[in-house]
């Protein structure tokens, strides 16, 4: 589905990735894994048209995305939960949603446009009830919940998630990555980027694990979860 | 007493076409960060365009409705201008300074503009109403001002239905909060502030239609209340929204006070006092929220 | 060569003085050149707040008029000789500058220029009302003859009164930008914030740069009503305001050259189009929307970039250090630095403190109740998973954002305040994304780190007292001893934008060193570089905490942590969870977890549900 290839990227004289290839399969939840600074955030924004990359490929089916607005690629079917959740704070729950469904909502209309908010409500239920409160009044994890289920909103053919357990206390991470599980299940194709390592091994089919802006090790989950130079990939080499 | 409430009541329509400008200017300020200060030009221009079509006298309300029509599209034109040759390519400098300085070599290139082609004459301006006054309850009301206010307030009250009702006005908030989230679920953001300046502009050339016929068109008339509504944008507060109506109240009343018991010549200097005291004791405006910067 | 060079400016200046004894033209002389010399003062002035300082301030010709109608009336009315008018009306436009700048200044954003504006149309409706006075719209005519017994400065005699005094001014104005107080005004247009963290009060410089330049302005204006001997409200339009915007971008900022180029070239060209002056301000407005897209330096700029490219003239190495400082200095000879000699005394003693430290933005804590302690004489780390509060902690420490609750003990004693504040207790940090003053020199971006150990006020500056020279020689030593100190003297007279990264990071641990910090904040000051430059990074932060700075570090280069630290603080979702050496920290669970995600939900790794 999302193939990409070699993909080189710079802020100004520093470089941020060095040729980074990896490929999402459909219906697969793939996860990129690395401590911060590693370069996962530029990855993602790099994708989706944020940051123009110094060189590389990034297709979606047979469709080029670099070069393309970053507007033009949420409507080729990527959406993107971008780190720090950044929902708009001075509108309302709702208004999030309905946003979040911007590139559709002329060809789907409104009767349609609401039974995709209920499938959203469905699934975090916390959100219908805070459904008429503005966005910036949330709690940390119910904005979280509201930016993923806002990127949902379009449809994706690929979702592109970035560290959604950032700044969230334990329990409040479980919630959503008993989500991301649920959405997996549906079938949803997904590229998460986080820090928590095991956390997203534990969702996710396959994984890469990203090192100053180098893939270093791939593999499947279960593989990935038992490889000791993941950890060693945080802490230093004394920590495995 | 009657004549004191005509008073309050010209105070009204004053600060509604100060509150009308100043919307504008929030609209912009929201989606970049930036003021327009050849603003009161553009209301300049805009006031002459319907000058050549509305002409001095009472004019019937298709042809006054024509013209207000004609300074709008002026205004649309004037906003891509502004936003292609002042703003956009100042941005790209990083610096405040560079936008500050197009913007304000716009407005005296409009100012000779508006001079080389309708001379720097004073013009009377023709509105549906002729000169006379409506008597209600025994106060001589201007109807003049009557259809600014509620010109002024329609346009301010129909923007903001349609920024919260509408797909599109959400839009315009979002790209106000946060631009990459917003190209993020789809927003062409570049149109979106495009789309902002265009009404905030034409917002302008209409106050300059609808202020023609109580004050006077010429090429300077834009230079002061251009000013006065960046005052009523600071009193409000740059991010308030519908602060700018409280803050334009304020100025017309004070004006109006100030011509009345204090001496008419000082009638400009309310709001230069109002800015310095508000900058001073409420920085964030009367109705504007502070914020705190990630650094 | 070198004192042809030094002294040639002012061999020129001198020469200048004598055009009125070879040109007899009343217009060119009086009407053209006098009036040129003064608008110069003006743009000289202005070009503190544009140029050096990054404000807009479009009501210059109100402060102008201030200074006009000062001179006019105390001299008319009073009889006042006209140097205590010059002074008065300089003052008076100071005031108004404090009156403008004090509220407009507070705040960032567009709100000088509002100000400004708003200001130069009033002074026009008070110039019209205070009839008594000004005598309004037919302005005032009877101002006196500057006749002083044999010496006469009417007519063409003007000159030898204008020129004279705008020389000096220029020479203040060049004594005041190549001093500290220039320094900090241009550090501040450039980084506010690092110019803040190193001790540059942002509000206080920026209003001082308005203060000056409104003083200038108001004097300009004691002169030019003796050019007519007539002032009236329409000369000191918005209009010209602007003009004075122009003859500034257009001539160039930064440069009195530039200064006296635009102003002239915009002051003569009306002259020389006289059938196009009915479209003067279309053709000025378009001058300076040329000047700011495609000439950026104006005239000057793109003088020196054709002198260049021609070899000509070599690529300036903007020192911004007075000759006669370097003259007094032996650079080398400091190469030791010992950077805070008394700080070694308390090693192993508790340096800071935070108590409950908390701050919220909306409903987010981001930081919550942290508790640490950093030991004098450590390097301690503090990390944590994205999204922790790092930073925000860093922020706090350095007074960029101020805590909701708790609070922070440094060196015993509590603290709290702005940035520049916290840096004169001796806090002091970098910046994750490099905050150079890049268009100023490497070694210009030291010396203001070096900000605090100047004192005096303007006089010392403009007088260049002993004692200013002393302290500006004092600094320069200091500030190449710490180049020398991070490897960086080599490329002292280098743009700080021009040195690769690696090296900027290193400048800024220079500058940062310049205020005397007992205590260091780096943030991450790895990021970004390869393995060669986080080789000497390793080296450089090490050698600081030997020379006697405690040093507190964020970082994500786990191995780079690992090395350095003597003692680790771990951050997660705002509060602390682990500290204890780096050995501790690596097998610490909690820190695995917060980092790697193993446990929370109960299930650890072996029950991971397998797909």
């Amino acid at each position: 589905m999302l193939k990409i290839k070699d993909l080189q990227v710079s802020y100004g004289p520093v470089r941020a990735l060095h040729g980074v290839s990896l490929e999402v399969p459909a219906g697969k939840l793939v996860c990129v894994i690395g401590s911060n600074g590693a370069g996962k955030t530029t990855l993602l924004r790099t994708i989706s048209g944020l940051l123009k990359p110094t060189s590389g490929s990034v297709r979606l089916g047979e469709r080029e995305l670099v070069g393309e607005k970053p507007h033009l690629i949420t409507r080729a079917g990527v959406a993107h939960c971008p780190e720090g959740r950044r929902v708009f704070p001075d509108l309302s729950v709702t208004d999030n949603l309905v946003l979040g469904a911007f590139t559709r909502l002329k060809q789907i209309g409104q009767v349609e446009m609401h039974k995709g908010m209920e499938n959203i409500f469905a699934l975090f239920p916390r959100l219908q009830e805070r459904r008429e409160q503005l966005a910036g009044t949330l709690s940390g994890g119910e904005q979280q919940m509201l930016a993923v289920g806002r990127a949902l909103m379009s449809r994706p053919e690929v979702l592109l998630l970035d560290e959604p357990s950032m700044g969230l206390a334990p329990i409040i991470i479980d919630e959503v990555f008993k989500r991301l599980a649920e959405l997996r299940a549906r079938g949803i194709t997904m590229l998460l980027v986080e820090q928590l390592a095991f956390r997203a091994l534990e969702v996710a089919d396959y994984g890469y694990v990203i090192e100053h802006g180098k893939i270093e090790i791939e593999g499947t989950a279960e593989s990935l979860r038992n490889d000791p130079r993941v950890k060693a990939a945080y802490l230093g080499q004394a920590a495995a | 007493m009657s004549a004191f409430i005509q008073l309050v009541f010209s105070g009204v329509a004053l600060g509604m076409i100060y509150a009308l400008i100043a919307f504008g200017y929030n609209i912009t300020f929201s989606t970049s960060r930036t003021l327009n200060f050849s603003q009161g030009d553009f209301l300049m221009l805009g006031a002459f365009t319907a000058l050549s079509i509305i002409g001095s006298k009472q004019s019937a309300i298709p042809i006054w409705l024509l013209g207000l029509l004609a300074a709008a599209a002026l205004g649309a034109v004037l906003a891509v201008v502004l936003l292609e040759v002042a703003i956009r390519p100042a941005l790209k400098t990083g610096s405040d300074v560079s936008w500050i300085l197009a913007t304000l070599a716009l407005g005296i290139i409009a100012k000779n503009a508006a001079e080389r082609i309708w001379g720097t004459d004073e013009y009377p301006m023709g509105s549906p109403f002729g000169r006379g006054y409506w008597n209600i309850g025994g106060v001589s009301i201007d109807p003049k001002e009557v259809l600014v206010v509620a010109a002024a307030a329609g346009v301010m009250i129909a923007f903001e239905v349609f920024r919260r009702k509408s797909l599109f006005g959400k839009a315009v908030t979002a790209v106000a909060s946060d631009k990459d989230a917003a190209s993020l679920m789809g927003i062409n953001v570049p149109v979106v502030i495009m789309f902002s300046f265009i009404v905030s502009c034409a917002i302008a050339a209409m106050g300059g239609v609808l202020i023609g016929p109580i004050q006077i068109v010429s090429s300077t008339m834009g230079a002061l209340l251009g000013t006065k509504a960046y005052a009523v944008s600071v009193i409000g507060g740059l991010n308030s929204g519908l602060g700018v109506i409280a803050g334009g109240l304020i100025l017309g009343l004070s004006e109006q006070l100030t011509a009345r018991y204090i001496s008419t010549g000082y009638k400009d200097t309310p709001g230069f006092v109002l800015l310095i005291l508000i900058l001073l004791f409420r920085p964030n405006g009367l109705f504007g929220k502070a914020t705190i910067k990630k650094v | 060569m070198e004192s042809v060079k030094r002294y040639a400016p002012y061999l020129v200046a001198i020469a200048l003085m004598f055009i009125p004894n070879f040109i007899s033209n009343e217009y060119i002389v009086h009407s053209v050149l006098c009036k040129v010399c003064i608008y110069i003062i003006v743009v000289a002035g202005l070009d503190l707040v544009v140029g050096y300082s990054g404000d807009v301030s479009a009501g210059h010709a109100g402060l102008f008029a201030v200074g006009a109608y000062t001179a006019a009336v105390l001299m008319w009315k009073l009889h006042w000789s006209f140097p205590i008018c010059m002074v008065a009306g300089a003052a008076l436009a100071a005031i108004f500058g404090v009156i403008l700048g004090v509220p407009a200044l507070r705040l960032r954003g567009p709100y000088l220029a509002v100000a400004t504006i708003a200001f130069g149309l009033i002074i026009q409706t008070i110039i019209n009302e205070a009839v008594p006075l000004t005598q309004g719209s037919s302005g005032i005519k009877e101002i006196p003859r500057l006749i002083y017994g044999p010496i006469n400065f009417e007519g063409n005699n003007l000159f030898y009164l204008v020129y004279p005094v705008m020389v000096l001014c220029l020479f203040v104005v060049n004594h005041i930008v190549r001093s500290y107080w220039g320094r900090a005004f241009e550090a501040l247009k450039e980084s506010p914030v690092a110019a803040g963290c190193s001790g540059v009060s942002r509000y206080r410089t920026k209003l001082a740069a308005f203060i000056l330049s409104a003083a200038f302005a108001g004097l300009a204006g004691t002169l030019f009503c003796h050019v007519d001997k007539y002032i009236g409200p329409p000369t000191f339009s918005f209009e010209l305001s602007v003009l004075f915007l122009i003859m500034l971008i257009f001539g160039g900022t930064r440069s009195i050259m530039g200064n006296c180029l635009g102003t002239l070239v915009v002051v003569v060209l009306p002259d020389l189009f006289n059938n196009l002056n009915d479209y003067r301000l279309m053709i000025f407005g378009g001058l300076l929307l040329f000047t700011l897209y495609f000439m950026p330096g104006g005239i000057v700029g793109m003088l020196r970039k054709i002198l260049e490219k021609t070899g000509l003239m070599k690529a300036p190495s903007r020192l911004g250090v007075p000759a006669y400082v370097v003259a007094g200095v032996k650079l080398g000879e400091v190469s030791a630095v010992h950077l805070r000699p008394g700080d070694e005394t308390g090693k192993g003693e508790p340096l800071l403190v935070t108590k409950g430290l908390s701050i919220k933005f909306g409903g987010l804590t981001a930081v919550n109740g942290l508790d640490m302690t950093v030991t004098r004489g450590q390097i301690h780390a503090l990390i944590g998973p994205n999204g922790s509060g790092k930073s925000t902690t860093v922020n706090l420490l350095s007074g960029i954002y101020q805590p909701t609750s708790g609070d922070i003990q440094f060196r015993g004693h509590p603290v709290r305040g702005s940035a520049d504040q916290i840096s004169r207790t001796g806090i002091a940090r970098t910046f994750q994304n490099v905050a150079l003053f890049g268009d100023m020199s490497v070694l210009d971006n030291v010396m203001v780190g070096l900000h605090h150990t100047f004192s005096g006020g303007l006089l010392p500056i403009v007088f260049r007292t002993p004692s200013a020279r002393q302290q500006a020689a004092e600094a320069l030593a200091r500030a190449d001893a710490l180049l020398d100190f991070v490897g960086l003297r080599a490329l002292a007279t280098e743009q700080a934008r021009n040195l690769p990264y690696g090296k900027q990071r290193l400048l800024e641990i220079a500058r940062a060193l310049g205020s005397d910090p007992s205590l260091l904040l780096l943030d991450e000051p790895a990021a970004g570089l390869t393995a060669g430059e986080i080789a000497v990074m390793d080296a450089i932060i090490r050698k600081v905490r030997d020379a006697g700075v405690s040093v507190l570090l964020i970082e994500h280069h786990m191995s780079l942590v690992m090395a350095v630290s003597d003692e680790i603080t771990v951050l997660d979702f705002g509060q602390k969870i682990a500290s204890g050496t780096p050995d501790q920290i690596q097998a610490n669970d909690r820190v695995i977890n917060a980092y790697l995600g193993t446990s929370g939900s109960g299930h650890t790794l072996a029950h991971a549900p397998t797909h």
